[in-house]
């Protein structure tokens, strides 16, 4: 507040000048101008305009001879002294007066310009407007032209002319001195006039050289709401960073706040979750936003003591500083206010994380959705956003496929918030995720207690068809028939009405009820002769029939459904029991092609397996193997992936055999190996081939004996009896087998392929018969020639077996290459787990054992293949590289109790055990378990020698010598360890300890 | 030396800014350079001059450190230089501009404010970048031992278990995390925690619960990159072995695009590499 005593003060040399009227009034202009040298800024206006110049000091004892030039002073005076203090409406009478009496003087100026000022506060803003323009007119190049300006402007605001506020703060963009506030509040002029273009370009004015002033930041601000309004996110966010760059520039850091939320919540609604993002994470928190205002209001303090101190420092000056100071007073109580509302701020973080949650479940990152709902509902256990937060979660885990977490997040949901929004909803979601995940118990778990908690709930209808599903699938064929009928009860013309009597009729079907699941299935065809489920009702029907033995009614049905239903998915089960039907009847020859047909047309491999081998066992029955070898071979042909591929193999090969036709079971077979020899992924080929090398290895039996000839043809060649005819001819004796000739003969065809993944496999092939012949030298040979082929060639069991192979050989190298491939081409191959072990068998070697330990861990734990035992010891190896003992010995300890295992591994973890021990210095332990492996395990020499120093080595450290040479002596009277080069050692410690 | 540490402090006061020190009284004191003595904070400070006419002299004050609040140390620019060039894999680089700061920090330790304790748990992560996994541990060991301040010993302690979780010892080094993860308010020391734990997670293929670990990075603490290439090279295999090939490849491709000078980066793209197999095995 202005010192009114002060503003009062008139300097003496003028009080004594006092003439006539003209004088009085050229001598009130003169105190005027006395007055006014010297001042700048100084009293304000309640609030904007920029305030009026100070009020000239009255003169302290006038004597004039002019009474109108007193009054006019007098007027004057008093008008400022009212307007100082707040009195609008005096210091309007007096200063009207002053102009009405004073006439048209240019010394009038601070008058026009406190009149004006004065009906602006009294929010008289025609007559503020008529008198700034008065001012303006008459003193265009006054002291006060740039704030009378701006005041019309901002009263034509008040009055709602935007567009005459607009030009008015146009005028003004080149004053310096007002260009900033000039060109932000055309833009808010333009802005709340609805021009929105037009304030945009007014603002981008202000901002484009950059956030150079506080007017600057608001004006960023507000553009930065208007391009999210114009939908250009993007340009908002990137001054919305901007203004952040130069936070000493905003006051109020809460709008700011505000503004990027709104920003953001903008731009995720217009699908822009990236820029959305962006503009969240700029948000600050509740600390710093405190922070930052607390350092506002310390900043506005220091300026205000600077104030006072300068105003101590410099009294003669005080009129100059008194104004700074109040108006440094005024942004001090402004931010002193906006600290206070600060501390009232709820946190925003709950509501931040939810929304950046919703960005990354917009830009398809759920996971990361999961982390920021998650973060919520775990850190915020009293925040409103919890219960959106929880559910968008579970969604979230719904979609990445995650039942398991998702049903959790349902359980905690419906504990939590029995009576939530999204109630309904999660019921249904916790029993469809449920199913979705075959846990059927969950489900119908899930489902019955949503029916009873959650009666209306929106998803009742298919929550209790759905429950009645799970029963259904979990063979609770009883209680799914209760629950279909609740549905088609409540539900008679529900969306699942049709499935419904469908199922309920199946319940019965399953349940083996076969006359009342007549009755129902007829009537569903009746009702629904055309449904979605008729041709499965009516194959249902026929196998209530086969229940009652009604052959030839099946029969019948059976014709009719392929006409009726042709190329229907259920075909070949329709045909399967068409085949059991005349089986049925004893038409065992009409039933072969029948089923011969079901496995052809059937999609089921049940279903194909059934009538497959009913064929085969039919035409078994009657003799036909030539029917049966064919058979088989047409499957093999046709289903090449087939799972019973190799089954089927073995029959052709029986087949075959019993018709002394091998040769063409071995030409059969490499004529189904030829179509597939070149495809590296198909494993099936290398068991094709074990089961031609088998085919190989041993001489073929004869074909069966020519049929006894005729009594007639016996006595026809009984003419004349010869001797030889009394005595049957020895037969010559065969020649020896090569069963390698045999095989080469047979592989000839094959030889001829040139891809490379064939000619390997072959090589596996004589590797193969050189096994079974138990000749390992050839196998060896064969072995290194798969080993010159480069790993992309070769199937997984040769990238398996030859990686084994050259470990074995010590080229390490090689192997990991083969092995990587194996792992990385074939991750779903049966010899997956070669690949882990023979790599976590390489990286120990290189003493990696951390990566060795989690190679082994994943083989044993993961895989559990045929390589489970090298898998666990790698692991315990690896746990004792790695000094984590007390897993090493359990592992050893198990490896050491399978009976399965037992063998050198079983020496290997006893003698492994000791070390365990004898690596944290407990001696005593460690001896016993090496003298274990000396006592009980002798067949595994290597493991003895090492066992025999170690005792040693621990006698010695334990302080007993002798004990320690004795036990060397005895290794070395072991003849069968003379070889080793523990022995060797064994021989200098004896020698060091003067015990040899 | 006396004169060595002081010139080093006065060298860095240059670029760090004068240190006031805030006691726990409310008392602020100015100080042209501090040093640490024991439990003892000796703060170099004005003093009158002798006489008058006489040029102005320094003096050293000792505070205890137990009545300090806060050693006002403005934050250093190359905690962050060094965390960004961790990020692309220059760890040592990273190392050069840590080496000079850490001698500065040593002088006063981990009093209150200072940024030692950061300093030297970014050395250990450098360390263990450029596989120096035996010195980065005994350096987070000596960071845990002298540590006063509670966020740099549980820094520290994220530290110490992941040379734990590289012995394998799994159990142990998520138990540490996970305090970490409950106590700690450092923006630095969770995203530490959240990356080593879901490394554990991954290499016990707990797929899930490896992917929201290491998320947490990216979501709750996007300003730590240092830990992002290690983050999307362990989701990527963690998706992988939840058969998501999908997300696996975009994250290796994400970590190879924005990091790509990193040993992540060659990792993910011998990843991207066995997908491509896969896919073209399985007829994809």
């Amino acid at each position: 507040m202005m010192d009114n005593a002060l503003c009062h003060r008139l300097p003496q040399r003028l009080i004594d000048r006092v003439s006539t009227v003209n004088q009085a009034k050229r001598l009130f202009v003169l105190l005027l101008l006395a007055a006014l040298g010297g001042l700048t800024d100084t009293c304000f206006a309640k609030s904007p305009p920029r305030p009026p110049p100070p009020p000239p000091p009255p003169p302290a004892t006038v004597s004039s001879p002019s009474t109108v030039a007193a009054d006019l002073t007098k007027a004057f005076t008093e008008g400022m002294a009212a307007f100082q203090a707040g009195d609008y409406a005096t210091a309007v009478s007096k200063l009207e007066m002053v102009l009405a009496k004073a006439g048209d003087v240019p010394e009038l100026e601070p008058v026009y310009f406190t009149l004006g000022a004065s009906y602006y506060n009294l929010a008289q803003y025609p007559k503020a407007i008529e008198t700034f323009n008065k001012y303006v007119e008459k003193f265009p190049s006054g002291s006060r032209i740039v704030d009378a300006t701006f005041s019309i402007g901002q009263a034509k605001m008040l009055l709602k002319d935007y567009a005459g506020a607009a030009a008015q703060f146009a005028k003004l963009e080149n004053v310096p001195q007002a260009h900033d506030q000039a060109l932000l509040y055309e833009g808010l002029a333009w802005k709340e006039g609805g021009k929105v273009d037009d304030a945009i370009k007014a603002l981008e004015k202000l901002v484009s050289p950059g956030i150079q002033s506080a007017s600057a930041a608001n004006a960023g601000m507000v553009l930065a709401a208007l391009y999210t309004q114009k939908r250009e996110g993007d340009k908002g966010n990137a001054l919305v960073q901007k203004v952040l760059q130069n936070t000493d520039l905003v006051d109020n850091m809460m709008s700011l706040n505000a503004m990027a939320i709104e920003l953001g919540d903008n731009l995720l609604d217009n699908q822009s979750a990236t820029a959305a993002l962006a503009a969240y994470r700029s948000v600050r928190s509740r600390e710093e936003v405190i922070a930052f205002q607390e350092a506002k209001v310390a900043a506005a303090q220091k300026n205000v003591a600077q104030a006072l101190a300068a105003i101590r420092a410099n009294p003669s000056q005080f009129l100059q500083f008194v104004a700074l100071r109040d108006r440094l007073q005024a942004e001090l109580d402004k931010a002193q206010k906006l600290s206070d509302e600060a501390k009232k701020l709820p946190d925003l973080r709950p509501g931040l994380l939810l929304r950046i949650g919703r960005c990354f479940y917009q830009l398809d990152k759920r996971w990361e959705s999961i982390v920021a709902f998650n973060a919520v509902v775990t850190k915020y256990p009293s925040a409103a956003e919890r219960e959106t937060a929880l559910f968008q979660e579970m969604t979230a885990y719904a979609d990445v496929n995650q039942p398991k977490l998702c049903q959790q997040l349902c359980e905690q949901y419906l504990k939590e918030y029995p009576k939530g929004p999204n109630a309904g909803a999660v019921g249904y979601l916790d029993g469809a995720v449920a199913l979705q995940a075959n846990d059927l118990k969950g489900a119908e778990s899930a489902f019955g207690s949503m029916l009873e908690r959650q009666p209306d709930s929106a998803f009742r209808e298919q929550m209790r068809f759905l429950l009645g599903n799970a029963k259904f699938m979990e063979g609770k064929y009883d209680e799914a028939a209760n629950v279909y009928r609740d549905y088609l009860k409540e539900y008679p013309s529900g969306h699942f009405a049709e499935e419904a009597e469908y199922r309920s009729a199946l319940t019965l079907v399953f349940n083996g009820k076969y006359e009342p699941a007549l009755g129902l299935l007829n009537a569903y065809l009746r009702k629904y002769p055309h449904g979605q489920f008729a041709a499965d009702a009516k194959y249902r029907v026929m196998v209530c029939k086969y229940a009652a033995s009604l052959f030839d009614e099946i029969i019948a049905d059976a014709k009719a459904w392929q006409q009726e239903f042709p190329q229907d998915q259920m075909e070949g089960e329709v045909l399967a029991l068409l085949g059991d039907s005349l089986v049925g009847e004893g038409k065992d020859e009409a039933a072969i092609p029948i089923y011969v047909e079901s496995e052809k047309k059937a999609y089921n491999d049940e279903v194909v397996n059934y009538s497959l081998f009913e064929a085969s066992k039919l035409m078994q029955k009657l003799g036909r193997w030539n029917d049966v070898s064919r058979l088989f071979e047409e499957f093999v042909k046709e289903k090449p992936d087939s799972p019973s591929v190799v089954t089927a193999i073995f029959w052709i090969g029986k087949a075959k055999a019993h018709e002394g036709r091998m040769e063409e079971a071995k030409q059969f077979l490499v004529g189904t190996l030829k179509q597939y020899i070149q495809d590296p992924a198909r494993e099936s080929v290398e068991q094709l081939l074990q089961q031609l090398a088998q085919f190989c290895s041993k001489r073929p039996r004869p074909a069966p004996a020519a049929p006894a000839p005729s009594p007639a043809a016996v006595a026809a060649a009984d003419v004349s009896p010869s001797p030889a005819s009394s005595v049957p001819p020895t037969p010559a004796p065969l020649p020896p087998y090569d069963a390698a000739a045999e095989l080469d003969k047979q592989l000839a065809p094959l030889d001829k392929i040139p891809n490379p993944t064939a000619k390997a496999r072959l090589f596996y092939a004589r590797a193969e018969l050189a096994q079974l012949l138990k000749k390992p030298a050839e196998r060896a040979k064969y072995f290194a020639e798969i080993e010159k082929f480069k790993p992309e060639e070769l199937s997984p069991v040769l990238l398996a077996q030859a990686g084994d192979d050259l470990l074995a050989k010590g080229e390490a190298e090689r192997a990991a290459t083969l092995y990587s491939e194996l792992r990385d081409a074939y991750p779903k191959s049966d010899f997956l787990d070669y690949a882990y072990v023979g790599l976590g068998e390489i990286a120990f070697a290189q003493k990696n054992y951390t990566r060795a330990l989690e190679l082994f861990t994943y083989a044993a734990d993961e895989l559990a293949g045929s390589k489970v035992k090298d898998a666990t010891v790698g692991e315990a190896k690896s746990c004792l590289e790695l000094g984590n003992y007390d897993k090493a010995r359990k592992l050893f300890e198990q490896i050491a109790s399978v009976r399965e295992w037992r063998g050198e591994s079983t020496a290997y973890a006893v003698y492994s055990l000791g070390e365990v021990e004898a690596r944290q210095q407990h001696w005593p332990e460690a001896i016993a378990y090496f003298q274990r492996v000396f006592v009980l395990y002798q067949k595994y020499l290597p493991w003895v020698a090492k066992s025999y120093i170690r005792s040693a080595e621990g006698f010695d450290k334990l302080g007993k010598r002798p004990e320690a040479v004795n036990h060397l002596k005895e290794m070395l009277r072991n003849p069968k360890l003379e070889n080793f080069p523990e022995t060797e050692q064994a021989r200098r410690m004896l020698q060091q300890w003067g015990a040899a | 030396m006396r004169t060595w540490l002081l010139l080093f402090i006065l060298a860095f006061a240059g670029s760090a800014g004068a240190q006031n020190i805030l006691l726990k009284d409310g008392r602020v004191i100015a100080t042209k350079g501090v040093r640490r003595w024991g439990d003892t904070i000796m703060a170099t400070v004005d003093a009158p001059a002798a006489n008058t006419g006489a040029p102005g002299r320094t003096a050293e004050l000792g505070y205890p450190i137990t009545q300090i609040a806060k050693i006002d140390f403005p934050r250093p620019p190359q905690l962050k230089e060094a965390g960004d060039l961790l990020a692309q894999g220059k760890a040592a680089d990273a190392l050069s501009r840590l080496e000079p700061l850490l001698k500065y920090y040593e002088t006063v330790g981990d009093a209150p404010g200072s940024f030692w304790g950061e300093t030297a748990l970014l050395k250990v992560q450098a360390l263990a970048s450029l596989g120096e996994n035996g010195p980065a541990e005994t350096l987070a060991e000596s960071v845990a031992r002298h540590a006063i301040d509670p966020e740099t010993l549980l820094g520290a302690n994220v530290q110490v278990a992941a040379g734990l979780a590289r012995r394998g010892d799994y159990e142990r080094a998520l138990a540490i995390y996970d305090t970490a993860l409950k106590q700690a308010t450092r923006p630095q020391t969770l995203a530490a925690a959240a990356a080593n734990k879901g490394q554990s997670l991954l290499v016990r293929k707990e797929w899930s619960a490896a992917i929201l670990s290491f998320l947490e990075v990216p979501v709750l603490y996007p300003e730590q990159k240092l830990w992002m290439p290690r983050v999307l090279l362990g989701c990527g295999r963690a998706y992988a072995g939840l058969q998501d090939l999908e997300r696996a490849k975009a994250s290796f491709h994400e970590l190879t695009g924005a990091f790509p000078l990193t040993a992540e980066a060659g990792e993910a793209r011998n990843e991207l590499e066995k997908i491509a197999k896969f896919e073209k095995v399985n007829h994809k």
